[in-house]
């Protein structure tokens, strides 16, 4: 089941939530969800689901809008927060109500309890559960229906690593399984290790959408690294080659604006020896922030002193 | 039908609804048995046995009221309305189906209370020899009236808690409604207009015609009715007036975002 968003728009007041939002959630691969604090991450989700009413726009569900799959949590499994659980409802009775509601056998909600790792607290009560737990309740509620498609909010939040890690399995399990999965996250690192796809957004409007692969490298610095014990000898020769040089210590720099190749064969004709010479690409934090830099809603100016070293930088 | 379902589920698995239903329940079953036990004022008859019956029935409305409020709004409050509509999308369904289990709980409430009440108030008295054997009026359509007020005003309560997405609120509208508004707005519709009959079309005035009851029997067996709305017609009235309160909520909760 493929999920299309198009020219998804939404409004409260004079302010613009999402703008004219366009994109794909293929099936079989993690896309992560990515934007700043305030960019529409969460609208975009709740209008996908109906549940905020979009100013314009449509979701559709292998052509089919939301609101007329006859029982939703057959093809979408969603967990916009942990937190929307009755504090007082026990979380078995929590998942059979949902199941009921979907014409579902109450033992299904058992089953994805103990997928969860939730069964000894199956007759406990939210209210006393922590978010990580919480969070593997809101997962069974997903998982409750063995949907086509799974929507995620920021579903790590306040899990130990652990539960992150097996979050992350389960989600590209998932999507191996080849449902489509769309996720939000904070959890940068995270997402690199389990995103085929990104959609990245700002201030409601589509900033990339394709591979992780592909906006790294659009948007992430790449250098190669090189350490020789010659390395004084061989970055005049570098430079000369237009190349930007940063000395990382007295026998390494990091050549920017030039091949490793390139490099490699200025080494050879002066006969210096290398001990590393290999390319180097930024992260997907280092190209979110770089994509992302222009449209942040919430921006700082204090100045972060580092405790370790006594450098300073400028936090944005 | 699995809406419907699904809603009784939510309805009977927190301890705070059986907690209020009990209290809508016992609190005027408790004020019967008590009065029936203390009650010196030598022979008892029916109709007054029924009269303060049917008088605590208001106890018992406004409870079931404030159950229903609570139930709707604190899907709001905890934010399970998500939830709720992730999983149900079609929001008239699901008003309809929380519409329908509130009239069902009220209609029950409010039987077990006559029920348990009268039989209970006539056992004591009868126990206690001061229970008279002169017939009264028939109390039956009067029974019937208030267990269609508990019905509708807790309607009004889960309309009222759609509304506004608020437990006090909407808990304070519905005590207030009635104890107040409707006191100082009949006021100054009299000072307007000198007529009493407006004030008639005050929805609670009409609606507390629906069990309004007087043991003083006729020859024929009628009922004597004050001038104003006869307790069909503030049926009607009632009903309509709760009913559309709901319909407007639904409509509203549909389109604004959850």
């Amino acid at each position: 089941m493929t999920v299309s968003v198009r020219d998804l728009t939404k409004k409260y007041g004079s302010k613009v939530a999402v703008d004219h939002l366009t994109f794909d959630v293929r099936p079989g691969v993690v896309t992560g969800f990515l934007g700043p604090n305030g960019s529409g991450k969460s609208t975009t989700m709740r209008c996908m689901l109906g549940l905020d009413r979009p100013d314009g726009g449509e979701v559709s569900f292998d052509g089919k809008r939301f609101r007329d799959l006859p029982t939703p949590l057959h093809q979408v499994g969603a967990l916009l927060d942990a937190s929307y659980v009755h504090p007082a409802r026990t979380a078995r009775n929590h998942l059979r109500w949902l199941a009921v509601s979907n014409g579902l056998p109450t033992k299904r909600a058992d089953e994805v309890l103990e997928m969860v790792g939730l069964t000894n607290v199956a007759k406990g009560r939210p209210k006393k559960f922590s978010l990580g737990m919480k969070q593997r309740l809101g997962l069974a509620s997903v998982l409750l229906g063995d949907p086509q498609v799974v929507i995620l909010d920021e579903p790590a939040n306040g899990l130990d690593p652990e539960g992150i890690r097996w979050i992350r399995d389960v989600l590209v399990h998932l999507a191996g399984q080849g449902r489509a999965v769309l996720v939000s996250s904070h959890q940068l690192s995270e997402m690199a290790l389990m995103a085929d796809d990104l959609v990245v957004i700002g201030q409601g409007r589509l900033i990339e959408q394709g591979t992780v692969d592909q906006f790294v490298s659009r948007y992430a610095l790449t250098w190669v690294r090189v350490v020789s014990p010659q390395a004084s000898a061989l970055a005049p020769a570098v430079e000369a080659g237009g190349a930007r040089l940063e000395w990382t210590g007295p026998d390494s720099f990091d050549a920017h604006g030039v091949g490793s190749a390139e490099i490699g064969e200025l080494a050879a004709r002066q006969g210096v020896v290398l001990h590393e010479l290999s390319p180097q690409t930024g992260s997907l934090e280092d190209a979110f922030l770089k994509a992302t830099a222009s449209v942040q809603e919430y921006t700082t100016h204090l100045e972060v002193t580092a405790s370790n070293d006594g450098n300073t930088g400028g936090a944005a | 039908m699995n809406v419907l379902r699904a809603e009784w589920l939510k309805w009977r698995t927190v301890r705070m609804h059986w907690l209020l239903l009990g209290i809508a329940i016992a609190l005027p079953i408790v004020v019967s048995i008590l009065t029936a036990i203390f009650r010196n004022d030598g022979a008892v008859e029916r109709g007054s046995v029924y009269e303060l019956v049917l008088g605590t029935s208001y106890v018992t409305a406004i409870l079931s009221g404030v159950a229903a409020a609570v139930v709707t709004s604190g899907e709001y409050g905890h934010l399970t309305i998500r939830p709720t509509f992730a999983a149900m999308p079609r929001r008239g369904a699901v008003l309809a189906a929380k519409a329908v289990l509130t009239i069902a709980i009220g209609v029950v409430t409010q039987f077990i209370v006559l029920e348990v009440s009268t039989n209970a108030s006539f056992a004591i008295l009868g126990s206690r020899d001061i229970l008279s054997s002169v017939s009264s009026a028939n109390a039956r359509p009067a029974m019937i009236g208030s267990i269609a007020f508990v019905a509708l005003l807790a309607l009004i309560g889960h309309a009222l808690g759609a509304l506004f997405r608020s437990a006090p609120l909407s808990i304070t509208t519905i005590i207030l409604w009635p104890l107040l508004v409707e006191g100082i707005v009949g006021a100054l519709l009299f000072a307007i207009t000198k007529d009493e009959q407006m004030m008639e079309w005050l929805p609670f005035r009409a609606g507390f015609e629906m069990l309004s009851y007087s043991s003083w029997q006729m020859p024929e067996g009628g009922m004597v009715m004050e001038e104003g709305l006869t307790r069909l017609q503030a049926s009607l009235y009632f009903g309509a007036v709760s009913v559309g309160l709901t319909l407007l909520a639904s409509v509203v909760a549909s389109r604004r975002d959850s």
